[in-house]
């Protein structure tokens, strides 16, 4: 267990590594450098010329990365030129914002995908199996950015019944109790979120319909059937938690998914999170927030996956025993 | 199960419910204007700012020594209006000049604003270490003293026209108590960037990052409380989403409109759309050296092909396509706020078949394609667009479809601000479409289009615009003694440039703000409208609903 | 006049999916596709899938043929953000131009860049993991890391900041790119079936018998993962066309006046609250493909699958 552990943290860190020099390369193989960046104000080429000599923008592209691991290394994610504040402190602001938005669209997504998929799995064949694996698919295949879109036209601004962007009522939030915050909070988290569970639940649901079937069949289940055992406790008791040893798989597997959707998400309701961040900074060529946020993202992934395979290895007593 | 499912939905119609109440921005009791705008401030220090939210953020809540006036005079110090300081006094050979601090001027924690404090600043506006943006502006300034603790003077190496502008009204005044012992280097992450205590009308509240920015009025403020007692800047990530947030009453001001968005504010009940002169000028850049340096260009390195295709624009139409009949066709690289403007000065007018004519005698003949050619070259270019910029965008369309009528052709390339910045500088584009915010000096030009300036490589003059007659006039008019030699000979230098066509002139900025009916604004002034945010107010019932653009008080 | 002409596409259509019928029931099943094609077609969403596949290409292919206006071509002023009648079916922009012509001629694009880099990651994938299975040892743990890492990021912030690093990009680095974002998910599938191909009795066997690596890839180890590969494939034009959209919806993929069913919808973004026909309606056409691939996928799959059962 232990060396299972050590292990898969060694390849998670090369993982990162290889994450860390590619987009490393990415950015500074591209045109342009931070301070090619003007938009409204215009720096002056004495003051671009200097700093870019105090961030090592202006020596040759070896010592560049030297530079850049060796502060990575110290644990020193940086200074985001174009917010002019450390990349950890963004990283402190951002990131609980992204990440907030994951889990409560992991956990409602796989709430929503378990109970459809168990719903299918006992009426198969039924239209309700039917039509609720053909809305699911529907809502799978379309686009995040413009389910988004949909679900901001329709649900702020045809019925203006929630709030269109931001993360908080800015007039209203000095005023509020913190039980009014959490309220207006959660208002502005419905719209996204629902975006999100919409798009990743398909899967989960099709996943746990078949999990269900392949467990029927078991021969345990087959007897408790003889045994004359009413069919919902063999749902509840026997079948469903067989089934539920691969969701965990699942839930690292999903994780990619979600994050890749909430870039898009982000940007179409302003949630200030990590997608967020990085688009602007893509464009500012913000070099030390776009590797530290694509760094950041991707390790929330590495450590979702090690934890989903650890977790796994727990539970099921032939990986623990190997 | 049943009940279990229905516990979402319930939740769902709770929050549902529990909103729409005090969404409107002005109902609130205090007075709150909330101003929303795509992009988050960078930092709240003026020197270390670089953005524009940072700027109006910066303007609020720290002072200058004097403002601009509302004549944008620059020359001189003419019309300048006294801010942290009350009155000066120039010595008598014009190379110092005395700045008296208002006494009753102090920092939002209760300490006085002191000479010292000037004199702390302009350290910082200078220092390598901290690379404000304001130092290469106060090049001109030898040094500034504290003669006692209410009078700073600014010691100059030279004369010139602009000496009282640069001393004035280029830094803002920071308090030397909070920030003498953080070290240059250091400044940018000191707590005071994010938690700024400064000396002008409104004092800092919060800043959630990525969401909202909050001042308050300072009831102390040394020449009155400001009019409005909170003031919002709501960060929304994209204009559309900024729009948004205007029209479901979450915000009540926004600073620029599109035309779409200006027909539906007049529709809406609580909103109306101001306008305000604008330091922006819009135009498509013709790059005279081809790419990568090898002679001339081999379409626009011959003034009357720019000429032809200037004149192939109907400019009035793609102009009121993208945003209204009103919006001001730009003349030159200069704004109509300057006070060197002629509405008189020429201008290629648009007729599409001089333009073919013209094209024809220069050798272009017409294809089967559609497209011209001369000696096997087609006539044909691409036109960076940036892709940030939706009604750059539009109008990019727009011209494609005009010059196509004369046999031209056009691609477009959309690119991002640092790509279209860097390819510019390396002359590796054949036009672009730049949006340029002009100086409110009038020499500014000079540095924008002289031959000294294309020879010299870097951001400016990157089309290789050279004309020795321009070069001439320019020169004597920024060496001109009197202001009125000195207009007279900037707009003949305007005349040469307009003759030799180095860009298709296009549009003054779209500076229609989005507002809520109640909010009444001062003076929007054209170089950074919220200079007189503290003299702002918002009515307490909604005013007279006006369907149509309102001009903001005192402008032309 | 065009109604005739839609007539004709109809009648193509219908005429292509008799066929695609008639294939399939045929009584003489010898070769594999036969057999395939006849259990893919006795699934009722996989063959409405189809249908939906092949109106989508037809209509695209002939949209100069089909389209009621230019695509590029503002039409008028009074015209801008025009609301659908029945002289412009799906309303018009804000620069005046027909949506259903644009909406037409941007699926052909979105759809044929959609299969260009398509093949583009089939080919690299496949590739690449037959390569890393094959091989094994160091190399392949190298190689894995590497996918790892790019699977680690989310695909649309790569292309993201690609797009926006290197804008403007042309249609062909645009395929390129958006085909080599998208290989991981193949080479991985490829080197799991490769590896357990290795351990089959014919590979050990042609080994023995002194046959050279390349002779056993190409003879044992590619037809036997073609099916999930195909599958794979299927599934991944619909991510493949969404990402494209998604890129352009941003306004870093194809630059205007150009459509794709993404830019179109980036047009009609900052009017969605007036002139939400724009956004719309190539979002719909965007679902319906990426629907179409997805159960095409599926019903492939379950027909190729020799162990499936009835589900």
């Amino acid at each position: 267990m232990r060396r299972l552990l050590a292990g898969r943290l060694l390849q998670g860190l090369a993982v990162l590594w290889v994450v860390a020099t590619l987009t490393f390369a990415l950015l500074h193989l591209a045109p342009g450098d931070p301070y090619s960046y003007q938009s409204d104000r215009r720096v002056a080429p004495e003051v671009a010329a200097h700093w870019r000599h105090v961030y090592c923008l202006d020596r040759p592209l070896p010592a560049q990365y030297a530079c850049y691991l060796a502060s990575l290394a110290r644990g020193d994610l940086g200074f985001s030129i174009s917010q002019s504040r450390p990349v950890r402190d963004i990283l402190i602001d951002y990131v609980p914002r992204t990440l907030e938005l994951m889990s409560l669209g992991l956990l409602l997504s796989f709430a929503v995908g378990i109970a459809l998929g168990v719903l299918e799995a006992r009426r198969r064949g039924t239209f309700a199996d039917w039509g609720s694996r053909g809305i699911a698919l529907f809502f799978y295949s379309m686009p995040d950015f413009w389910l988004a879109l949909m679900l901001a036209l329709v649900f702020a601004y045809w019925l203006p019944i929630f709030p269109i962007s931001g993360i908080e009522n800015v007039i209203a939030a000095p005023t509020y109790g913190w039980w009014q915050h959490a309220v207006d909070h959660l208002r502005h988290l419905v719209l996204p979120v629902t975006a999100l569970v919409l798009m990743t639940c398909a899967g989960i649901a099709r996943f746990q319909r078949a999990a269900m079937l392949d467990a029927i069949q078991l021969e345990f289940v087959v007897t408790a059937r003889a045994k004359g055992v009413s069919e919902s406790v063999i749902a509840r008791h026997h079948v469903l938690r067989n089934a539920l040893l691969p969701i965990i798989t699942l839930a690292g597997l999903t994780l990619p998914m979600l994050l890749g959707g909430a870039v898009l998400v982000e940007l179409v309701f302003s949630w200030p999170g990590m997608g967020f961040i990085t688009a602007t900074a893509v464009g500012s060529r913000d070099y030390a927030l776009v590797t530290s946020s694509v760094l950041v993202t991707s390790a929330l992934v590495v450590v979702g996956t090690i934890a989903a395979d650890l977790l796994y290895a727990l539970a099921d007593p032939r990986v623990r025993a190997a | 199960m049943r009940i279990a499912s229905c516990i979402p939905a319930i939740l769902l119609a709770l929050l549902a419910a529990c909103g729409g109440s005090d969404r409107s921005a002005s109902t609130a009791r205090p007075t709150t204007l909330v101003i929303t705008l795509p992009a988050d401030a960078d930092n709240l220090l003026p020197p270390l700012s670089t953005n524009e939210t940072s700027a109006q953020v910066g303007a609020v809540l720290f002072e200058k020594l004097a403002e601009v006036g509302d004549s944008l005079n620059v020359v001189g110090d003419e019309g300048f209006r006294p801010s942290l300081a009350d009155s000066w006094t120039w010595a008598p050979d014009s190379l110092s000049i005395a700045f008296h601090l208002d006494p009753k001027a102090h920092w939002q924690d209760g300490v006085p604003v002191r000479a010292s404090d000037v004199v702390y600043s302009y350290r910082l506006n200078t220092s390598k270490d901290v690379g404000s943006a304001v130092g290469p502006l106060l090049a001109g300034i030898d040094s500034v003293t504290a003669s006692d603790s209410v009078t700073a003077v600014f010691w100059f190496h030279a004369r010139s026209l602009e000496q009282f502008l640069n001393a004035g009204t280029q830094m803002r005044v920071l308090p030397a108590h909070l920030l003498q012992n953080v070290p240059d280097s250091s400044l940018k992450t000191a707590p005071f960037d994010r938690h700024p205590i400064g000396s002008g009308p409104y004092k800092f509240v919060r800043w959630v990052s990525g969401s909202a920015i909050e001042v308050s009025a300072d009831s102390t403020f040394h020449r009155g409380r400001p009019k409005i007692d909170r003031i919002i800047w709501s960060i929304a990530g994209s204009p559309d989403a900024a729009m948004l947030r205007l029209f479901s009453g979450e915000a009540n001001f926004m600073e620029t409109l599109r035309k779409q968005d200006i027909e539906q504010i007049g529709k809406h009940p609580n909103l109306k759309a101001v306008r305000y002169p604008s330091m922006t000028v819009f135009y498509v850049l013709f790059s005279e050296r081809s790419r990568g340096w090898h002679g001339p260009h081999p379409v626009f390195g011959d003034r009357d092909v720019r000429r032809a295709l200037t004149m192939a624009v109907d400019r009035r139409r793609a102009v009121s396509t993208v945003f209204d009949s009103s919006t001001l066709l730009a003349l030159g690289p200069f704004t109509s706020a300057l006070s060197t403007y002629d509405p008189a000065l020429p201008r290629l007018p648009f007729a599409r078949d001089s333009a073919a004519a013209i094209l024809e005698r220069r050798g272009w003949v017409m294809g089967k394609d559609g497209v011209r050619h001369k000696g096997g070259i087609p006539l044909r270019f691409s036109l960076l667009v940036p892709g940030t910029s939706t009604q750059r965008q539009q109008m990019a369309v727009l011209l494609q479809d005009m010059f196509k009528h004369v046999g031209a052709r056009m691609d477009i390339e959309h690119v991002d601000f640092p790509t279209m910045n860097d390819r510019m500088e390396k002359h590796d584009y054949d036009a672009a479409f730049e949006g340029m915010t002009v100086d409110a000096t009038p020499s500014g030009i000079r540095q924008e289009w002289s031959t000294s300036a294309a020879r010299a490589g870097g951001p400016s003059n990157t089309g290789y615009y050279s004309n020795p007659a321009f070069d001439v006039v320019i020169d004597s008019a920024v060496g001109a003694s009197s202001p009125k030699v000195a207009i007279a000979q900037y707009r003949r230098a305007y005349a040469t440039l307009i003759g030799d066509a180095p860009a298709i002139w296009l549009y003054e900025g779209t500076t229609v703000a989005g507002m809520g009916t109640d909010v009444h604004p001062a003076h929007m002034r054209a170089d950074m409208w919220w200079a007189h945010l503290a003299d702002w107010s918002i009515g307490d019932g909604p005013a007279a609903r006006s369907a149509s653009v309102a001009l903001a008080a005192g402008t032309h | 006049m065009i109604a005739l002409r839609w007539l004709c596409a109809a009648a193509l259509i219908a005429a292509l999916c008799t066929a695609l019928w008639r294939f399939a029931h045929r009584s003489d099943r010898t070769s594999r596709t036969q057999t395939v094609l006849a259990r893919y077609v006795t699934h009722p969403s996989a063959m409405i899938a189809l249908v939906a596949l092949i109106v989508l290409y037809v209509v695209s292919a002939l949209s100069p043929w089909l389209a009621t206006h230019d695509p590029i071509e503002i039409l008028a002023q009074a015209l801008v953000n025009h609301p659908p009648s029945r002289e412009l079916l799906f309303g018009t922009d804000f620069a005046g131009r027909d949506v259903f012509s644009r909406v037409l001629y941007g699926t052909r694009i979105s759809l044929t860049i959609a299969l260009l880099a398509t093949i583009v990651s089939v080919i690299m994938g496949t590739a690449y993991g037959a390569t890393a299975g094959f091989v094994g040892g160091k190399l392949d743990t190298v190689m894995m890391r590497i996918v790892d890492a790019f699977l680690s990021i989310p695909r649309i912030v790569l292309l993201i900041a690609i797009g926006t690093l290197w804008a403007p990009l042309s249609i062909t680095s645009l395929i390129l790119i958006l085909g080599l974002t998208a290989w991981f998910g193949t080479s991985r599938l490829v080197r799991a079936e490769v590896l357990s191909l290795k351990e089959r009795e014919m590979v050990a066997a042609a080994r023995a018998l002194g046959a050279r690596d390349l002779a056993i890839i190409r003879r044992y180890v590619l037809p036997n993962v073609l099916s999930p590969v195909i599958v794979a494939a299927t599934l991944g034009v619909a991510g493949v066309i969404v990402n494209e959209a998604a890129l352009s919806y941003l306004g870093i993929g194809i630059p205007d006046p150009t459509p794709s069913l993404g830019n179109i919808i980036h047009d009609g973004t900052p009017y969605i609250a007036t002139a939400w026909w724009v956004a719309l309606f190539p979002g719909i056409v965007l679902v319906v493909t990426a629907l179409a691939c997805n159960l095409a996928g599926d019903g492939l799959r379950d027909a190729m699958d020799p162990r499936q059962v009835d589900r």
